[in-house]
């Protein structure tokens, strides 16, 4: 697989003190079609990485490479790592500065100084895979909480990075909202995009991901596959998380763990008889 | 019901002595009605006004047009020596913003409400002038602390006159602000070369006027919730509360917004794609109408 973006002894602390949300040295790297999840409790240091990966901060030891480039501390550098990784933070209301849903998706193409027509496309693109195009003339206090993560995705789609950060996109959303977002990941995944998902659902987790990241305290804790990561369960406790329902299910059923509720059926499951 | 009694007042003293009494109390009946009617319920107007902007159907004509074209018959509507052209205007723009742009018209009569206070107000006190003795054309007169306040037909005139150009100004903007989104008015803005700074600062207020709002909603709803506002002397110390709370609310969000826009290439400057409308006939005809017609009762009355 090629690789997109590369931390190597990446580090950062913010200026106000304290260990919270402090990254210590972590190394990892990021290929193209990959599908993450990025688990850990609040405060583990998932944001201070996202924020890292999409040069909003810049570490303040070691090096981060986009294709296999180092990026350097220079504002051009770092706007390059900006159009790679593209970032949906976790409260809509934060991101969305336009008053017409349009203007909002068109902001971050118009930044990166395209021609106009081109602008265009791409907005038409991003509306068009969210099933924006009906809302595009609505201003954001007027959508709800699911409309406005769609929109703050567009954002992020209409800039076409490489590498698309969602920082918890599931957290105030209803189940309907869930499963359209589930819906929208599956198909930025087809287009060939690698998705990095924050997220405290760890049954998303083991349903989507093929790949975990456990972060504790500022620290990469476990880099591994699913399977491997909701297995041990003694990291899980420490880092404050806990296993799939369908993993504890499996294990009262003692049978192998399926990857989703239809597969039980699969499985000859002793009933209880009166 | 104040603003009611205001306008039965100025009406009466504005037609006094130019009508017969049966018609002048006539007037005066009905514009208290009228006042009492349309200006029952009000709401946070700002806000409002932003949801008819987008619900008009003249939302789907040319932003620029628009604007030229209000701006014009505005000048125009000033310049105009006799009252008779600024209330032409504001009956056909009130209908035309009311009719072809779909706005009920009980909403924008209680949205007129607004500056009616203001305009009843600055009218009254262009009508009545105080005088040491009494004028021999006073029309209305009060004896007032060893003088005389009265009205006099000459500031009858005036009064009329400033009245409806203020009306008929009232009108254009109305007809402007209710057809047009605030976001579209900022793009046309920026296309007039209006300095970047001002515009961008407009955008960002017009965005964060409405989570402010929300946020403040929410503190005061849980303050009160928490019975925060029993008494006179809590109530002053939780809306400190709050306000205090608003403000650092605000510098930490303000602070998540930079960054976020940093994240998306931000380098300095505002910039988006604003969509083309054309311009119809049935938009030159709505404004070009009243231009003609104005600019021909302008040089007429002149």
């Amino acid at each position: 697989m090629k690789e997109l973006l590369a931390f190597e002894q990446v580090s950062y602390h913010y200026d106000s003190g304290g260990e919270r949300e402090a990254l210590f040295p972590l190394s990892v790297r990021l290929c193209k079609g990959e599908k993450i999840a990025v688990l850990g409790s609040n405060g583990a240091g998932k944001s201070t990485f996202f924020l890292l990966a999409n040069g909003v901060l810049s570490p303040r030891s070691g090096t981060i490479l986009l294709n296999g480039e180092p990026v350097g501390k220079k504002e051009k550098q770092r706007m390059q790592l900006r159009r790679s990784v593209g970032l949906v933070f976790q409260d809509p209301d934060v991101q969305l500065l336009a008053g017409t849903v349009e203007e909002e998706v068109s902001f971050g193409p118009m930044n990166l100084g395209l021609p106009e027509e081109e602008v265009r496309r791409r907005v038409e693109m991003a509306l068009e895979s969210l099933g924006l195009t009906e809302y595009r003339s609505r201003g954001p206090q007027y959508l709800s909480g699911g409309e406005k993560r769609r929109v703050a995705i567009a954002d992020v789609l209409a800039m076409e990075p490489q590498i698309m950060l969602l920082d918890e996109p599931s957290s105030n959303l209803d189940p309907a909202g869930r499963q359209l977002l589930e819906d929208t990941l599956e198909a930025l995944h087809q287009k060939g995009m690698a998705l990095v998902v924050a997220t405290h659902d760890v049954d998303f987790a083991w349903r989507w991901a093929d790949r975990v990241l456990v972060f504790h305290s500022g620290r990469l804790e476990r880099d591994d596959k699913p399977e491997a990561v909701f297995a041990d369960e003694e990291l899980l406790s420490r880092c404050g998380l806990e296993q799939p329902l369908l993993w504890k299910v499996a294990k009262a059923l003692q049978i192998p763990v399926p990857k989703s509720p239809e597969e039980l059926a699969h499985y000859q499951i002793g009933r209880k008889t009166e | 019901m104040i603003a009611a009694l205001l306008a039965g007042l100025v009406f009466f003293s504005l037609f006094a002595g130019q009508l017969p009494p049966v018609w002048l109390a006539a007037v005066c009946l009905l514009v208290v009605l009228l006042f009492l009617l349309g200006g029952g319920h009000h709401h946070d107007s700002v806000l409002t006004m932003d949801v008819y902007a987008r619900r008009s159907r003249l939302c789907r004509e040319n932003a620029a047009f628009k604007t030229v074209g209000s701006l014009c018959l505005l000048i125009i509507c000033i310049c105009s020596s006799s009252p008779i052209p600024p209330l032409c205007l504001f009956l056909f723009l009130s209908v035309a913003t009311v009719a072809a742009g779909g706005v009920k018209l009980r909403e924008y009569l209680s949205l007129l409400g607004l500056p009616a206070v203001f305009l009843l107000l600055s009218g009254l006190t262009l009508l009545w002038d105080f005088y040491q003795k009494l004028p021999e054309q006073a029309v209305v007169s009060l004896p007032f602390f060893g003088g005389w306040l009265a009205v006099v037909p000459a500031a009858q005139s005036l009064a009329m006159l400033v009245l409806s150009r203020a009306l008929g100004a009232v009108s254009c903007l109305y007809f402007l602000s209710l057809s047009t989104p605030l976001p579209e008015l900022l793009a046309v803005l920026r296309r007039a070369h209006v300095p970047a700074i001002v515009v961008e600062l407009a955008v960002l207020i017009y965005r964060y006027i409405f989570i402010l709002l929300a946020t403040f909603r929410d503190m005061k709803d849980s303050a009160a919730s928490r019975l925060g506002y029993r008494g006179l002397k809590r109530s002053l110390r939780t809306t400190g509360l709050v306000y205090g709370g608003l403000l650092a609310n605000s510098f930490r969000r303000a602070g998540a917004c930079f960054d976020a826009m940093e994240s998306r290439c931000y380098t300095g400057q505002i910039a988006f794609l604003t969509p083309k409308k054309k311009v119809t006939g049935k938009l030159i005809c709505l404004l070009g109408f009243p231009l003609i017609g104005m600019l021909a009762g302008v040089w007429l009355f002149f």
